[in-house]
């Protein structure tokens, strides 16, 4: 991400942001505000487009190669619940199809992610299983909370991890929770 | 490319989601049949158009944005999908509701009177249209929004005057390139929109 921000209406929603994030390397970063906290995980998921500066995502830019960054991304939202779904097994379903995965092995591999995020919400658990799906070589938390730090970090084995947060307190926290095993 | 299957996952879901908007569009228009004159053509030809883009365009504007499939479109959204794909496969979801309601109304007039092919064709064609231009009205804001919603209410109004104007080939054609100028546009705003 260099000098990425967004700005909407005239007002400004992500400053300026100039990060960089390596394979298999985490990052907490800390936003301000919610909304903002939102819109830079969109950015960094190659989702929204920066108004000003660039986001390549292993060299990619999304706003070239959209499809090629969202084969390799998977984005957690804060507010998911998959709501628009009767089930878990339709909402793996719906994502390996449009994915292109197997079906059925995308069900039996989604339930055995499932079976380790023991406690955690459903209403995390099922939009994390469901982006780490694809095997993504980035994954991006929009403000996920620091007591499922640990089991994310389990589940994601070699991914990339890019998380936003409210506060620096929040991001702190999260980073500390993660430790690597 | 797009697989079929992605297409069928898009519509199958979203349609599940709209299953009353189907009943209450479908219930509104064999209303709208039953209530109808059939003794004049103006009337007979205005009362579908009018109903069947109203339905439209409100089941398009409810496609996108007011937070109503947040998380359906956020999963589609970064699905490895391009823009044009999923406006094709999201697309598919009003024309099916409008569909269904034309087919009702058609089917509860056909009790009173027998419904002429062309009008047929061009109530649905101009139908479609008005409903794809409302889909362009859908991933935008402020006074863009509702400039595409009175395009999309002024389709069927061009339809309807040609109808009666020229041929049934006119309002045809013209439906059918606005529904495809439409369609290529919602692609391309589909593929800029910013899920923020």
């Amino acid at each position: 991400m260099r000098g990425a921000s967004y700005s909407r209406g005239g007002r400004e929603i992500v400053a300026p942001t100039t990060l960089a994030l390596g394979e298999n390397e985490r990052l907490a970063h800390a936003c301000g505000d919610d909304f903002s906290a939102s819109t830079l995980a969109l950015m960094a998921a190659g989702l929204v487009r920066p108004s000003s500066g660039r986001v390549f995502i292993a060299a990619f830019d999304p706003r070239i190669q959209p499809t090629q960054v969202k084969r390799i991304v998977g984005y957690v939202p804060h507010e998911a619940l998959p709501h628009d779904f009767p089930s878990f097994t339709r909402y793996i379903e719906f994502r390996a199809t449009l994915w292109g995965l197997p079906r059925a092995q995308s069900v039996v591999r989604a339930r055995a992610l499932l079976s380790q995020l023991d406690g955690v919400h459903e209403a995390f658990a099922y939009p994390l299983v469901g982006a780490l799906l694809s095997a993504p070589r980035l994954l991006v938390l929009d403000r996920p909370q620091a007591a499922y730090a640990q089991q994310i970090l389990d589940l994601a084995h070699d991914c990339a991890i890019f998380s936003t947060h409210v506060s620096e307190r929040e991001a702190q926290r999260f980073a500390a929770e993660a430790v690597p095993v | 490319m797009m697989r079929g299957a992605a297409t069928i996952a898009i519509v199958g879901t979203r349609l599940s989601k709209e299953r009353r908007v189907v009943l209450l569009a479908a219930a509104a228009c064999a209303l709208l049949a039953y209530l109808q004159r059939y003794d004049d053509a103006q009337v007979r030809l205005a009362g579908p158009l009018v109903f069947g883009t109203l339905i439209g365009v409100a089941v398009a504007l409810l496609q996108r944005g007011a937070r109503r499939f947040r998380e359906l479109e956020l999963c589609e959204q970064s699905a490895p999908l391009y823009g044009r794909e999923l406006a094709r496969a999201t697309a598919l979801v009003p024309f099916i509701i409008v569909s269904v309601a034309l087919a009702a109304y058609w089917l509860v007039s056909s009790l009173y009177a027998r419904p002429a092919v062309d009008a047929i064709a061009v109530t649905a064609l101009a139908v479609y249209a008005a409903t794809l231009v409302a889909l362009c009205a859908g991933v935008r804001t402020g006074m863009p929004r509702l400039f595409y919603v009175v395009m999309a209410c002024a389709v069927p109004a061009l339809a309807f005057a040609l109808t009666f104007a020229s041929a049934a080939v006119l309002p045809l054609s013209l439906c059918a390139l606005i529904g495809f100028i439409a369609l290529r546009q919602y692609g391309e705003a589909l593929a800029r929109y910013d899920p923020v």
